[in-house]
């Protein structure tokens, strides 16, 4: 559990750091540096916490969307450094913690903050416990979507069985009303 | 003579027939008639809003919508620098995948969620393009696109076509995980090694949820380098 909510911090940050720009480049010397920070900069009672490769490279992705400049990364990494003090001061250790004390919302709205920034908007479906479905969504300015994470790396590829699940049960209670239906007229007619 | 409760009775009795059940049996008709047309009415559907509203090829939310996939490059091998290529978008179909020894023929969209997975094989952003020299995932559904996946067999190739280059993959290995069980596939997708991931939900005729997935493991065969540093 513990592991799980650092790892919710953690992508939190990430996304936070996922500044847009509207050039597609490759990573640059200043999305090296955040990415290495997003590396080695989380520590929870004095242990580092190994951001997953997985995690690093959805950011990888993200950059090679946008082209951070040094005024920027030094916005990002201030807003970085905030809301790992907010979660330092707050000691969140498990997935608990943070929507006991709605730490959730506030790590968020650092990211949305500083996604703000650049006329993008960054916004959530779901839980984000719930790995498979919970979304954490970033716009730009015309809603057009950036990027969805699913908190799973691997996502749930399963047939959707909604619509056989509604036939099934409609079938269910016709063939249940019906056969309600029989014994009471069959009663009925027995009576008179 | 009728008593009172006998005229009470039957006067339910009538309200059931004639009223109550009738109106259940046509509702219940009615949402059978639903679920079971909604295939053949979806395509319409989609057809009226091409014609009668805003949308367009590129926002109707059909498969190969959205799609910069013009057919194979013929690239099948050099290196391309992050400046020589268009990374692709979110949500965009960017490539095409088939895979030998089965039917899988389906366009490649960047990106996984829930709505992406009903337009083809989707690629995980927690992934690397192809060409980056390491783990790319794509998962599809087991009732559509990668139906056919768990009867792939070993030595299969695997054909990838991008907008910026061919790839070609083999399939090594294939093993049934369960979807939490990271350390079954992490190595893979982290490795400085370039492998394909294929995998949908197991088994594939199932139509409950399952936390079991079928994954093929594809080794790199040819298909142009990519460097994502600047």
């Amino acid at each position: 559990m513990k592991k799980l909510a650092c790892l919710m911090v953690v992508a939190v940050l990430l996304v936070v750091s996922m500044v847009p720009a509207f050039a597609a480049s490759g990573i640059n010397e200043y999305e090296k540096k955040l990415i290495e920070y997003v590396q080695t900069a989380y520590v929870v009672d004095g242990k580092t916490i190994t951001v997953p490769a997985e995690y690093i490279t959805a950011l990888e992705n993200v950059f090679t969307n946008v082209d951070t400049t040094e005024a920027q990364y030094n916005e990002i990494k201030g807003i970085l450094d905030e809301a790992l003090a907010f979660v330092k001061s707050k000691n969140l250790q498990t997935l608990e913690d943070i929507t006991k004390t709605g730490s959730t919302k506030t790590l968020l709205a650092y990211a949305d903050k500083a996604l703000g920034v650049v006329g993008f908007k960054l916004s959530t479906k779901g839980s984000l416990a719930d790995a498979d479905h919970g979304l954490l969504i970033i716009t730009d300015a015309n809603g057009k979507v950036i990027a969805e994470l699913h908190p799973a790396v691997i996502t749930k590829t399963g047939a959707d069985f909604t619509s056989a699940a509604f036939c099934g049960a409609a079938a269910v209670a016709v063939l249940a009303a019906a056969g309600v239906a029989v014994k009471r007229f069959r009663k009925e007619s027995d009576e008179d | 003579m009728k008593t009172d409760s006998e005229k009470n009775r039957s006067k339910k009795s009538y309200r059931k027939q004639f009223i109550l059940f009738p109106v259940v049996f046509l509702l219940c008709g009615y949402l059978l008639l639903f679920v079971s047309l909604t295939p053949i009415l979806d395509p319409l559907l989609s057809v009226y809003r091409l014609a009668f509203s805003n949308a367009n090829v590129e926002t109707i939310d059909e498969p190969g919508a959205g799609s910069i996939f013009n057919g194979s490059t013929g690239l099948t091998s050099g290196h391309l620098n992050w400046n020589d290529f268009e990374f692709p978008e979110y949500g965009s179909a960017f490539g095409r995948i088939t895979v030998e020894g089965t039917e899988i023929d389906t366009d490649v969209i960047y990106g996984d969620s829930t709505t992406l997975l009903k337009r083809g094989a989707c690629m995980s952003m927690y992934s690397h393009i192809p060409g980056c020299g390491t783990g790319v995932l794509i998962g599809a559904h087991n009732n559509t696109y990668f139906h056919t996946l768990p009867y792939v067999q070993e030595g299969a190739l695997v054909h990838l076509e991008t907008t910026y280059g061919s790839y070609v993959y083999r399939v090594y290995k294939t093993a049934i995980l369960k979807n939490d069980d990271a350390a079954g596939y992490r190595s893979e997708l982290n490795g400085d090694k370039e492998v394909l991931l294929l995998y949908t939900c197991y088994p594939n005729d199932t139509i409950a949820s399952t936390p079991y997935r079928f994954f093929a493991f594809c080794e790199y065969v040819s298909g142009p380098t990519v460097n994502m540093y600047e």
